[in-house]
């Protein structure tokens, strides 16, 4: 039987047993009024059963009077009218009634009924100083009138252990975020995002790109859920309070609850926001003048010769009419490609309801351009909410959102392009005119010419040989392009569009079985039924225009892909909570869930197609093609029992089991337990003398098991694919063959982690602290694809379980409420900080060989190294020493004196001797003497002796010789720091001053080492790229002091001047101004006398990304990290600095 | 009655409870087993005999890899006397033509041969359960296609053997992640070999002799083939025990085996000759029936040469007189990437270079046959066969071009004189239909006649003694080979068995003629290590190797003086992931090089 009908049938079980029929009838009668107003007018009078559902009713006439046929006696007649209290009272035998209404103006006397705030933790609802589970709770109210593309930017710097870190500033490129350090090394390293209780899949990630799930420009997943619509996420730390998500939650758990129709006059609100944004200003790069001069020098140091001579492009040459106007220029890319970004959101919500229903109906646009040039995002979403209260007993609620994106991206990264390109290269052609001896500007966009096949003076018409990587060639993988090309023209030209498509109807019923409230025993089901339907396409489309390939090459390409993807998750809750003696609460609620997903997906590129064509459908060269569907299941049971002794007294349990598709038999059921407890110190008698001072002192420890599942199915089959067939001459065997080894040994990995949580309350809540130490250990660590002896027949298994990770930290988060009180003003601080620890504890030796290549003696190239001891994300390389400022024959230290005499008091030997740096490429032993041959003359420094044996020279990069060999190999390359932030957290102040209010948030990262690769390639001066100002103070002769290395470009001969170094590892620490607002909200009272019907009106500026303080020398310093290598700047888009505008209505 | 309420109301839920534990255990299993939409899993496959063949066909698809057939030519011929390098391009490649041999070498990564040989344990392993599924298909149906599998397995083994003596052995077939990951050692040379030869010598007899078609004759496993590999492995095994520790260990051995490599070359030499005389019509010559017959084909001699046997084994494929070949069809399948990368072919209008062209043995044509400055003599169409001499003014980059496998016909205009190099005059040999680069349908000859006849003679050079009138059939056979390319020889330049007195100098007449025979066939390099197996010393050999090497030569001499020299090191890659492999002791690195 298929999943499908189990399902329906379920269902409709489900809705039979709540309809019940009762057939006695009768009619009333009767009149409504009120001793103020007189006859009230249109009231609902209502029949209602002992369960508060709704037998009969009908609405009074002009003059107050009804009249209905009721059902049973038994019942109870209810009338309701807007502005007065609600009467009700007993039928019985009465078939006329005066109903006299009191207005509910009159204030009722005070009542004290000591209550707590109730939580749901763990499935189950309970009260809020029960909570045994570290999490945290960022309310969005909070954050009004601030503009927010997603919620992960909402929660940057907010919440304690929570590292959230921009992807890039690319609209809709989404953020990295890290839960209390990393714990998995395969696939996914994001915290699970859960909607209401429904996971969040990221679909479009997943059947994309099985092989590189974290690529950058992905799409960010979390734009599916508008902002606004968000009332609290809750952050899950700890493995008790993600124990309940078992498989899923290792990462963390980010809980987002989306807002509801709440009871009361319909109201109708509205925001507005308006936000401009701009890109902080990044590396100075070389101008037009200062790039030739540059560039013929980088040319003229290896060989001593004048190879740029014949670089037209450089020359200046008057007579190349061609060239010349179109290459004595000073543009400036970066700020070609960069603009002032505008959005404008519009946000609409309808909410309200009576006591038998209540909706919310929200509809959202926004439309944002990017601060580079031809990128926007707009989006439409809707989200539908309604709670229907059939009776006490039974309550329908749904949850329907839709949500469209549309991306415009640009086709490559335009802004590393325009760092990269010729800056004495105009932007538009310039055309000769031989009339009149003068240039024009054509206005077409300039294309470099196709280069020439080798070097030598060239022909109109062609590009230099040497400058080949600036004409325009991208190749189909965005991420692997050569060629700079004119970026202006490329991003105008070209491009990728990814649109998205989400829709997530949700239905639940809730029916309480036994008892309607806590004072009797309670058994509640609550049944769900949640769907998530999604397609998404992407388009690209790089035109021949900006190729200077030949039209039988790979030009006017396009590609399409699509998938779509439909999740089916059905879930049942029984909750029980017995009627225990006083002082004693337990509850216990056991959980399934069914999962079933099914996906496909096609993709397709072209390329040759005929101009002006983009799709790439039509008859043209395929370049690629593919198809692909999935199928998936998952299904789980969880149990938590929660106990309490007088609220004093708390523990937890939680189990949770989860099967899965992607383990055998054996393996195919994890088990997930935890089990946590809370202690409320201060509810002890002992305690009473601090009670005056001391509100809450709690100790909550907490112990728990989470995991996580490989992320590919069907990896247990063995898999047969078409491998085409073997023979010739017409005779032909079709071959088939089998793909991989079937996984029987994989296990589930697990985080066993433990909790100590402290809090503390003081002065009535006025200082709140909470405090949380934990450790985490990870074993049976997936990893993918893990290289196995050949001999068996496969390179590879798709997973395997080969080592553990360590994570240890701390997170403190601090609140206040209103303090400094003073008249109208009053102040609110917050402050959050953690830090954690992460180390590799053990991995298979042979699997770490097999991650750990050998290092390529080659330039630019960082090693990629996982290491026990070290922590994931650590960055290896050499240690740079600055610049030889002699060069060997400029040493001094020669045998023949003559020799030593060439270059008077110019050499290192009489620098030495007047104190001064005396730096030359002569080897030293470990104290620092001279090692000299057996001629008596100093050895030279070599790079890498007997295989490269490159000679160092004066001007070059001074590498640490740490083993004092005489040269610099890979056994001089050390651990250089890592990526992981080592201290993370975040403050604001809150300023109110009457309807004033001033709201900052900062927030705070030290200690992550980025690789900054972009100053990399801007410092070099190994390619033709364009380089920073820096570089204008490069070692240029003997005796020069510099920090920068001599210009040396790689095609005219080798040199070791960009080799991984901690020259390039920055520290990337900051402070930053994550947003400052000024609210002013109008009184209501003032609001309403404008008589337009408004409620509240109330104007907001904020600023976010104002500015940030760090020493990276970068762009921004903000940059993720993957897998196991480092986080690098590769001129990624920054964050943007942005200032927004905003109103907030409601009628 | 109250009590009766909450019962009612707890029926449902508690039936739903029930029924969901009971049917649960069974059909969560089920709902949780979710096959692959897109793929065919192996519960689904292995159902009858086409799944079975079209796994064997695999087998024979991961010969025509890259990594398969490259790797035949750069282990069996790129380290010989016959090449020089062409381009410097590819940087290993110069470092294995340098003798700088690195364990970091990707040409020493031998995974795809060990995919082969998994392919071909797989077969063996699920063959016997199809007997059962497939009514059509029975034990004698089953018996030729395990010899195929065996004969294959064996073949993949054989050039790992030859290329680094020893090598993990495994032969189960393996298809789950179980012990996956154990290291596997390797296994003594002459265990492998005898496992293997004991292995076809079981099977030989249920080999295939006929598939149906001339294609399929030459390029699956015939009972012909596995006698042929046979042949090649005994011839190995021989002369690798001749060697007086070996010979201690293994008395008498070799010279059994010798024996047993002549008995199989006579099986194929007699079953090719029975098949050459029933299509007498159809292939029109077969040599001289004047002379002892042997199944090849003679060019024809009319004024113009025709050379047939290259057109008919190089050009047209699929030749009677070949015994096994690897099938490239250059456009649905396969491309020869092993010749397109090495030799080169046709791109557009012009004739690409490969990496490798011919060494100076090549250059140039000698008087007279089997004279040692040159490999070949001014009459021999080999000549022509694998060098393309290009006589034209820019000629330098360009000569010297190996030609075999791209050209599909031979003319030579002047059979006296085949590499004539008058300038002026138009070229002496005519090469039609040049295979171009992206269709590159060459198939990848494994054996063929002249090396049944050629390994015959060198067992019986190597087994009788100095006078023993047996060593004239062995001249014979290589004559015969040598003869059947010299049309235009004149009778005094034809070679006279008195001047090849000694056993020794009929072996070493052998191995030049091999050397002739197979240029770029992938055969030299095995052929030098079995002469530095008999010596038991690389001295000779490195003599023969000292046309390649005009620099730094003493040095390379030094390199290459052990036996072990002549085995490639093993995969570093490797080697780190399967922890029980060890380097070959020729060619372990210092990783700690100090330069003071």
């Amino acid at each position: 039987m298929s999943t499908m009908n189990k399902i329906k049938y379920l269902l409709l079980l489900i809705l039979c047993c709540s309809f019940t029929f009762t057939y006695a009838q009768k009619r009333i009668s009767g009149r409504v009024w009120s001793p103020q107003d007189g006859p009230a007018m249109m009231a609902n009078v209502l029949e209602v059963d002992a369960n508060n559902r709704i037998q009969a009713s009908t609405t009074t006439d002009m003059n107050g009077n009804f009249s209905m046929v009721i059902k049973n006696t038994n019942d109870m007649l209810k009338v309701a009218y807007i502005g007065y209290r609600p009467w009700e009272s007993k039928i019985g035998g009465t078939t006329i009634f005066k109903i006299q209404l009191e207005s509910n103006v009159k204030r009722l006397g005070p009542v004290t009924k000591k209550a707590y705030r109730k939580v749901k933790s763990n499935g189950l609802s309970i009260p809020e100083r029960e909570v045994s589970v570290a999490t945290q709770t960022l309310d969005m109210d909070e954050m009004k009138g601030l503009s927010f593309e997603s919620a992960d930017q909402a929660l940057q710097g907010q919440i304690a252990g929570l590292d959230v870190v921009a992807n890039s500033g690319n609209l809709g490129s989404g953020m990295s975020m890290r839960l209390r350090g990393v714990t998995s090394i395969s696939g996914n390293q994001d915290p699970l995002i859960v909607v209401d209780g429904h996971i969040l899949e990221n679909y479009s990630k997943t059947s994309v790109d099985l092989q590189d799930m974290d690529n950058t420009e992905q799409f960010a997943n979390l734009l599916n859920v508008n902002v606004e619509d968000i009332k609290s996420i809750e952050v899950k730390k700890d493995a008790s309070a993600c124990a309940i998500w078992g498989a899923r939650g290792s990462n963390g758990v980010i809980e987002i609850t989306t807002r509801r129709g709440v009871k009361g006059k319909t109201k109708i609100s509205g925001n507005y926001y308006f936000t401009g944004s701009w890109q902080p200003s990044g590396m100075k790069m070389l101008n037009g003048d200062g790039y030739t001069m540059m560039l013929k020098e980088a040319y003229f140091n290896p060989q001593q010769s004048d190879l740029t001579s014949n670089i037209v492009e450089l020359s200046y040459k008057r007579d190349r009419t061609a060239y010349y106007a179109n290459y004595n220029k000073n543009t400036d890319w970066v700020d070609a490609v960069t603009q002032l970004g505008q959005s404008h959101k519009y946000y609409v919500t309808i909410n309200g309801g009576g006591d038998q229903a209540q909706f919310r109906i929200s509809g959202g646009y926004d439309h944002e351009t990017g601060t580079i040039i031809k990128q926007s995002l707009d989006r439409f979403s809707t989200r539908m909410t309604l709670d229907y209260i059939v009776s006490d007993r039974i309550t329908f609620s749904s949850n329907f959102a839709l949500t469209y994106t549309k991306n415009n991206r640009n086709y490559t990264d335009i802004l590393a392009r325009a760092y990269a390109s010729m800056p004495n290269k105009s932007i538009t052609r310039w055309e000769y005119d031989p009339n009149t001896n003068s240039y024009y500007d054509t206005g077409e966009y300039f294309k470099m010419y196709p280069a020439a096949n080798g070097p030598g003076n060239v022909q109109d018409g062609q590009t230099s040989y040497y400058l080949r990587d600036q004409v325009d060639r991208v190749q189909w993988e965005v991420d692997h392009w050569v060629g700079y090309g004119n970026p202006v023209a490329i991003a105008n030209y070209s491009w990728s569009k990814v649109s998205d498509y989400t829709i997530t109807p949700q239905f639940q019923i809730n029916y309480k079985l036994l008892g309607k409230t806590a004072d009797k025993t309670m058994l509640d089901y609550q049944g769900e039924v949640y769907m998530n339907a999604t397609s998404s396409s992407s388009d690209a489309y790089y035109p021949a225009i900006l190729s200077s390939d030949t039209w039988t090459g790979n030009i006017n390409r396009s590609g399409n892909s699509n998938n779509r993807n439909l999740a089916f998750t059905t879930t049942h809750y029984l909750t029980f909570t017995p009627k225990l003696p006083k002082d004693h609460t337990f509850m216990i609620m056991g959980r399934a869930e069914l999962n079933t997903s099914t996906g496909n997906s096609q993709s397709l590129a072209t390329k040759n197609l005929v101009g002006g064509i983009t799709d790439p459908t039509v008859n043209a060269y395929l370049t690629g093609a593919s198809t692909s569907t999935s199928k998936d299941h998952s299904l789980n049971f969880s149990t938590s029992m929660h106990y309490s002794f007088k609220s004093k007294y708390a523990l937890d349990f939680t189990l949770r089991a989860d099967g899965s598709t992607s383990f055998g038999k054996d393996n195919r059921w994890g088990y997930f337990p935890s089990i946590s407890g809370r202690w409320n110190i201060s509810d002890e008698l002992f305690f009473q003398p601090l009670k005056k001072y001391v509100d809450l002192l709690s100790f909550a420890p907490g112990w728990g098991v989470t995991g996580n599942s490989p992320s590919t199915t069907s990896i247990i089959y063995n898999k047969y694919s078409n491998n085409s067939a073997y023979g010739f001459n017409g005779n032909y065997m079709s071959a088939i063959s089998p793909d991989n080894l079937r996984l029987t040994t994989v296990r589930w990995e697990k985080t066993k982690s433990w909790n100590l949580g402290f809090r503390l309350n003081l002065l009535q809540d006025l200082l709140m602290f909470d405090v949380n130490i934990y450790g985490k250990r990870t074993s049976d660590l997936l990893q993918r694809d893990v290289a196995i002896p050949t001999s068996v027949g496969y390179s590879k298994l798709d997973y395997d379980n080969v080592g553990s990770l360590k994570n240890n930290g701390w997170e403190l988060n601090m609140s206040t409420k209103d303090v400094f009180k003073t008249g109208k003003f009053s102040m609110k601080f917050r402050f959050n900080a953690s830090q954690n620890h992460n180390r590799i504890s053990s991995m298979d030796a042979s699997v770490l060989s097999g991650i750990n290549g050998d290092f390529d003696y080659k330039n630019e190239n960082y090693l990629s190294r996982v290491q026990i001891g070290n922590a994931l994300y650590s960055i290896y390389g050499f240690r740079y020493k600055g610049v030889y400022r002699y060069g060997y024959d400029h040493s001094g230290y020669f045998a023949d004196e003559t020799k030593n005499a060439l270059y008077g008091s110019n050499t290192a030997a009489a620098a030495a001797a007047r104190g001064e740096n005396a730096t030359c490429p002569i080897a030293r032993d470990a104290n620092g003497n001279i090692i000299f041959d057996a001629d008596g003359n100093p050895l030279r420094m070599y790079y890498n002796y007997g295989s490269t044996n490159y000679q160092f020279a004066g001007g070059d990069v001074i590498y640490e010789d740490i083993n004092h060999d005489g040269q610099i190999n890979e056994l001089d390359i050390v651990y250089l720091g890592n990526s992981n932030p080592k201290f993370n957290g975040g403050f604001g102040v809150d300023f109110k001053y009457g309807n004033w209010t001033l709201k900052t948030s900062f927030n705070i990262r030290t200690g992550a080492k980025v690789v900054d690769r972009a100053r990399m390639h801007a410092e070099d001066m190994r390619s033709n790229q364009n380089q920073s100002r820096a570089v204008n103070w490069r070692w240029r002769k003997n005796g020069d002091i510099t920090e920068i290395p001599r210009a040396m470009n790689e095609q005219a001969g080798t040199s070791f001047n960009a080799l991984a170094s901690d020259r390039y590892v920055e520290n990337s620490d900051f402070v930053r101004l994550q947003y400052l607002q000024l609210t002013y909200n109008f009184n209501p009272s003032f609001v309403k006398r404008w008589g337009l019907g408004l409620r509240n009106l109330s104007f907001a500026c904020s600023a976010n990304n104002l500015f940030c303080l760090t020493k990276y020398k970068g762009v921004d310093p903000e940059h993720a990290a993957y897998k196991y290598s480092p986080a690098f700047d590769d001129s990624q888009t920054p964050v943007s600095r942005s200032v927004t505008f905003s109103v907030n209505f409601s009628f | 009655m109250k009590k009766l309420r909450i019962y009612k109301k707890l029926v449902l839920p508690g039936c739903l409870a029930l029924v969901g534990m009971l049917s649960s255990c069974s059909m969560f299993d089920d709902f949780l087993t979710v096959y692959p939409t897109n793929q065919i899993t192996s519960e689904q496959f292995w159902e009858d005999k086409n799944d079975l063949t079209s796994v064997v066909a695999s087998c024979y698809r991961q010969l025509t890899t890259d990594g398969v057939s490259q790797r035949m030519f750069v282990w069996g011929e790129l380290r010989s006397d016959n090449f020089l390098l062409k381009s410097e391009s590819d940087e290993d490649i110069k470092n294995i033509m340098n003798a700088n041999l690195l364990p970091t070498n990707g040409w020493y990564d031998w995974s795809s041969y060990y995919r082969g040989i998994g392919l071909c344990n797989l077969v063996l392993s699920k063959g016997p359960s199809i007997i059962g599924k497939d009514p059509s298909f029975t034990q004698s149906d089953w018996k030729p296609i395990a010899a195929e599998c065996k004969t294959l397995r064996a073949l993949y083994y054989f050039y790992l053997i030859r290329a680094f003596r020893d090598v993990p052995f495994n032969l189960k077939a393996s298809d789950t992640s179980e012990g996956a990951r154990n290291p596997m050692p390797q296994v003594p040379e002459q265990t492998t070999l005898t496992y293997l030869i004991n292995d076809l010598e079981g099977c030989k007899d249920d080999g295939m002799t006929n598939y149906g078609n001339d294609a399929f004759n030459a390029c699956r496993i015939t009972k012909n083939a596995i006698y042929s590999l046979l042949a090649d492995m005994y011839l190995w095994r021989a002369a690798k025990n001749t060697c007086p520790d070996s010979a201690a260990k293994y008395p008498g051995m070799a010279a059994s085996d010798y024996a047993k490599c002549i008995d199989c070359c006579d099986y194929v030499i007699k079953d090719k000759l029975y098949q050459f005389q029933k299509n007498k019509k159809r292939y029109y010559g077969y040599g001289d029936d004047s002379k002892t017959p042997l199944p090849m084909f003679t060019p024809s001699t009319m004024g113009r040469i025709e050379d047939n046997e290259y057109g008919d084994l190089f050009g047209s494929k699929g030749s009677l007189e070949s015994v096994f070949e690897i099938a490239y069809d250059g456009s649905n399948n396969s491309n020869n990437g092993l010749v397109t990368k090495f030799y080169g072919g046709m791109s557009g209008s012009t004739f690409k270079i490969g990496l490798v062209g011919g060494s100076a043995l090549f250059q140039d044509v000698d008087g007279k046959p089997d004279l040692q400055s040159h490999a070949y003599s001014k009459t021999d169409l080999r000549a022509a066969e694998s060098i393309r001499y290009v006589n034209n003014a820019d000629a330098a980059s360009n000569s010297f071009q190996v030609v075999k496998y791209i050209a599909q016909g031979i003319e030579v205009l002047d059979g006296t004189n085949v590499l004539k190099k008058d300038a002026g005059q138009p070229d002496n040999v005519n090469y039609s239909n040049i295979r171009t680069q992206s269709n590159m349908d060459a198939n990848w000859i494994v054996y063929r006649v002249s090396d049944l006849l050629l390994m015959k003679a060198e067992a019986i050079a190597c087994l009788y003694p100095d006078g023993d009138p047996k060593l004239k059939d062995a001249y014979d056979l290589t004559y015969a080979v040598l003869d059947r390319s010299n049309p235009a020889i004149l009778p005094t330049d034809k070679l006279k068995y008195s001047s090849y007195g000694s056993a020794k100098s009929i072996l070493d007449f052998v191995m030049r003629e091999r050397q002739r025979e197979f240029f770029g066939e992938g055969k030299r390099w095995f052929d030098l290590v079995r002469i530095a197996m008999r010596d038991n010393t690389t001295e000779n050999m490195l003599n023969l190797l000292s046309a390649k090497y005009t620099t730094n030569a003493s040095a390379i001499k030094a390199k290459l003086a052990t036996l072990n020299s002549l085995y490639s090191p093993v995969y570093k890659n490797e080697m780190k992931i399967n922890t029980a492999l060890v380097q070959n002791p020729a060619w372990v690195v210092d990783e700690t090089i100090v330069k003071n």
